[in-house]
């Protein structure tokens, strides 16, 4: 039995009043993601796509203030390094990809997860585990002597627990995206400890990007969020060390909905063909995803070089061979000419190998 | 924090679950019962039809009434192997249950410091270990593990006086008369302590193994191609995995291993779940060697068994700088009585110890040897060679012929000594307790 109270959003046109922000929804057509943006941004290319442009559009907005804000810690010279080093060791690279494309184009976003707090009452059932300490031995047979060498192991031992709970839970994260997953997989664990109340300064400057979950949609793993507090709560009762097979009947009461934001970088650059290459950092720990990208462009041409360079020689060698005194220097360059044809695959063959892989990193 | 939902109000614990409590407010937590099973109460064993003191009879498997002919079962349930090992958790090597299942007081023997549970009326018997008569009662102590398995006994004790006349009366080199002399004191049916292991055991081993070779080579001497054996060693390693299952290991430090070993083994398909009924009317021993030390004793015979297995793993029987280690997993313990017949009996004014498997009747113990008779066998066994050699020499003296008798005797003196030496071994055991 649950009882349902999902965040209350309204259509608003400006976020001032409440954030505290000079700021207006804005929506990139192309790509689908709405931001709270500054003005001046309307009509400006979308950083997160490069295709679209941000449009002004009506969109729900929550009237509450984010309650908690987990602010930036990358300074510039920080994100500069981390580019540094994610561009570095690719050959044949787009002439874009390079760090100081990437830092042009970066653009602060805090993206968000929602808070809930929640009266839980109900009782509960869980196998719990409790460790326990046996004592073996390895023998050692040397010289005519047996040497015993003790070891401890810790097992675990489990034994079902019920009972009751009555309890509240604060601040419980829960996804507020639906990219939520492939955002969190692509920048790793946020040190939520270090969050702080939300202040307007804080948000300055930065994107803010709406939550695209609401309601019905919110409500089951707002409930998955608070069972699996209420399964350490009850582990930690039990004194146990370990559990499995929780299973909870609960009321769910007096619940309150706020935000959280988290902190990353948004960057692009282009490839060979004007195709976009998105590039994500994590805000606090630097964790940086995105694809890097080889030229094959540039490989063709060093291709077709390398093969024009080969044709050449061997021509060279060919005329040269038919002059007796300098047959041998004309063998010579028939040889480096095969082997400069051979290199010539290299090149055009290494990006396409090179993409490949990377793509399937990244997915 | 009484629950403010009434869904919470209503909801039970499922039976046989009792609070226990609980670290954090707010939330309560219910376990299983998993307080030890409430140990039996002292229970004396009466009669209901006459009144008069029943015991378990063991012809009629069950508890008896001598005067009135009455019998009901003793309940319990024939578990076998499959009776609860446990682990050698820390816990459990530190500290053991409490009690016993019945009224039960320990009984000090002044004469050999046996520890002998018995009935608390009981003010004293016979020890079974010294057939002394001045014991002591003293109070039993509270920290002993209670035993959960038994073996009852099979072997009726009427038939015991009979086994042992047998018994007593096999053997050559034995005082004539023996089994009709012996003043054999009463047998006393016991329950004593024995602790089985459990492990499975992995072996590396590590040694220079030599391997036979035939090599021809010429001699010189007699000019001719001639072939010996050479061995050759090279390292090789092996791996053994090895199995033990119900290592019975003695658990009351009056036991003559010696003995005990002899009318081994026991059956344990046969174990039973404890029931105090068993005992009543017999004798029972609290464990006299703690479990670790037990263990220990355990490990070394386990040690030495999988040492053999890995010498088993060798083809040849030439073996050096051996080497091995032997990693112990799954090891676990059960603490159980087994059915023993105690008796000491005298003999020339010396005391003998015999001891009789109470389920298989298998039946061994000291005997008093007749020395001469050894002598006499082991001069008769060395003569042959001595006088063959006596005749050997100067026949060698005067001609060469002696060799033949010189060597007959030789011969026969060392296979004499074998026997010799093993027939005084035998003798010397037959006395050892």
């Amino acid at each position: 039995m649950s009882q349902q109270a999902t965040p209350t959003l309204s259509i608003t046109e400006s976020v001032e009043a409440t954030w505290g922000l000079d700021r207006i929804v804005g929506g990139c057509q192309n790509c689908g993601k709405v931001h709270l943006v500054s003005k001046d941004w309307i009509g400006k290319i979308c950083p997160y796509c490069a295709r679209g442009k941000i449009e002004e559009q009506p969109a729900p907005v929550r009237q509450d203030p984010p309650e908690l804000l987990l602010p930036f810690r990358l300074g510039q010279t920080e994100l500069r390094n981390v580019y540094a080093q994610f561009t570095s060791g690719v050959w044949l690279s787009p002439d874009d990809f390079n760090p100081d494309a990437l830092f042009r184009r970066t653009l602060p976003v805090f993206w968000p997860m929602w808070l809930v707090d929640s009266d839980i009452a109900g009782n509960w059932q869980a196998e719990m585990g409790f460790d326990y300490q046996v004592k073996s031995s390895v023998e050692a047979y040397h010289a005519g002597r047996w040497v015993t060498q003790p070891k401890i192991e810790t097992r675990i031992r489990w034994e079902t627990r019920v009972g009751t709970l009555e309890r509240r839970y604060d601040n419980v994260t829960i996804p507020a995206l639906e990219d939520h997953a492939k955002i969190t997989a692509s920048l790793g664990v946020y040190p939520l400890e270090k969050t702080k109340p939300y202040q307007t300064e804080d948000a300055g400057g930065a994107f803010i990007r709406l939550p695209d979950l609401e309601n019905e949609d919110l409500w089951q793993p707002a409930q998955k969020g608070l069972n699996q507090q209420a399964e350490k709560e009850c582990r930690d009762a039990s004194g146990a060390q370990h559990s499995r097979n929780f299973s909870i009947q609960a009321e769910y009461r007096d619940q309150h909905w706020s935000q959280l934001l988290l902190p990353m970088f948004v960057t692009y650059y282009s490839g060979d063909n004007n195709e976009i290459y998105p590039v994500l950092i994590n805000g606090q720990t630097g964790q940086i995803h995105g694809i890097r990208a080889a030229s094959q462009k540039k490989g063709w041409l060093w291709a077709g070089i390398s093969a024009g360079l080969a044709i050449g020689l061997f021509i060279l060698g060919l005329i040269l061979s038919a002059i007796p005194p300098i047959t041998l220097i004309g063998m010579v360059f028939i040889i480096l000419a095969f082997l400069l044809g051979v290199f010539a695959i290299l090149p055009a063959v290494w990006p396409w190998q090179w993409n490949r892989k990377q793509k399937q990193i990244s997915h | 924090m009484p629950p403010a939902n009434p869904q919470a109000a209503k909801w039970q614990p499922p039976e046989n679950y009792t609070q226990i409590p609980s670290k954090v407010e707010g939330i309560t937590v219910f376990a299983e019962n998993l307080t030890p099973p409430e140990q039996p109460k002292p229970r004396s064993f009466k009669c209901p039809q006459c009144g008069a003191t029943t015991q378990f009879d063991v012809a009629a498997g069950g508890v008896a009434c001598e005067h009135c002919g009455y019998s009901t079962a003793v309940e319990s349930q024939k578990i076998g192997k499959q009776a609860v090992e446990n682990e050698f958790t820390l816990e459990a090597l530190k500290k053991g249950e409490q009690g016993w299942g019945e009224e039960r007081r320990l009984l000090h023997c002044t004469s050999c410091g046996a520890e002998i549970i018995l009935d608390q009326k009981a003010i004293s018997n016979h020890c079974p270990f010294c057939a002394s008569n001045e014991v002591n009662l003293a109070d039993s102590e509270s920290d002993h593990l209670r035993p959960r398995f038994l073996v009852p006994f099979k072997i009726l004790p009427q038939s015991n006086q009979t086994r042992t006349k047998t018994w007593l009366g096999k053997g050559w080199y034995h005082p004539d008369g023996l089994s009709a002399s012996a003043i054999i004191a009463r047998f006393i049916g016991i329950y004593l302590p024995f602790w089985t292991f459990d492990a499975n055991i992995y072996a590396n081993w590590k040694a220079e193994v030599g391997y036979e070779h035939t090599v021809r080579h010429y001699d010189a001497s007699s000019k001719s191609w001639k072939t010996h054996t050479q061995i050759r060693w090279r390292w090789e390693t092996g791996q053994v995995h090895l199995p033990i299952d119900d290592l019975v290991v003695p658990a009351s430090a009056h036991i003559s291993r010696h003995i005990f070993n002899q009318i081994m083994p026991f059956n344990l398909e046969e174990l039973e779940t404890y029931n105090p009924g068993f005992l009543a009317g017999w004798q029972a021993q609290a464990y006299e060697i703690n479990l670790p030390d037990a263990w220990e004793t355990g490990k070394a015979v386990m040690r030495e068994r999988v040492k053999e297995s890995c010498y088993a793993n060798i083809p040849t029987s030439h073996v050096r700088n051996f080497s091995m280690q032997a990693d112990f997993t799954e090891e676990s313990w059960r603490y159980i009585l087994l059915p023993l017949y105690l008796a000491a009996y005298r003999y020339e004014n010396k005391t003998y110890q015999v001891m009789i498997n109470g389920q298989s009747g298998l039946i061994a113990g000291q005997k008093p040897v007749a020395w001469w008779k050894i002598w006499l066998a082991i001069a008769a066994l060395l003569l042959p060679g001595v006088l063959l050699g006596a005749i050997g020499v100067p026949l060698l003296l005067l001609g060469g012929v002696g060799i033949l008798p010189l060597l007959v005797g030789f011969i026969l003196l060392i296979v004499g000594g074998i026997i010799a030496f093993i027939l005084y071994k035998n003798a010397k055991d037959s006395e050892a307790i």
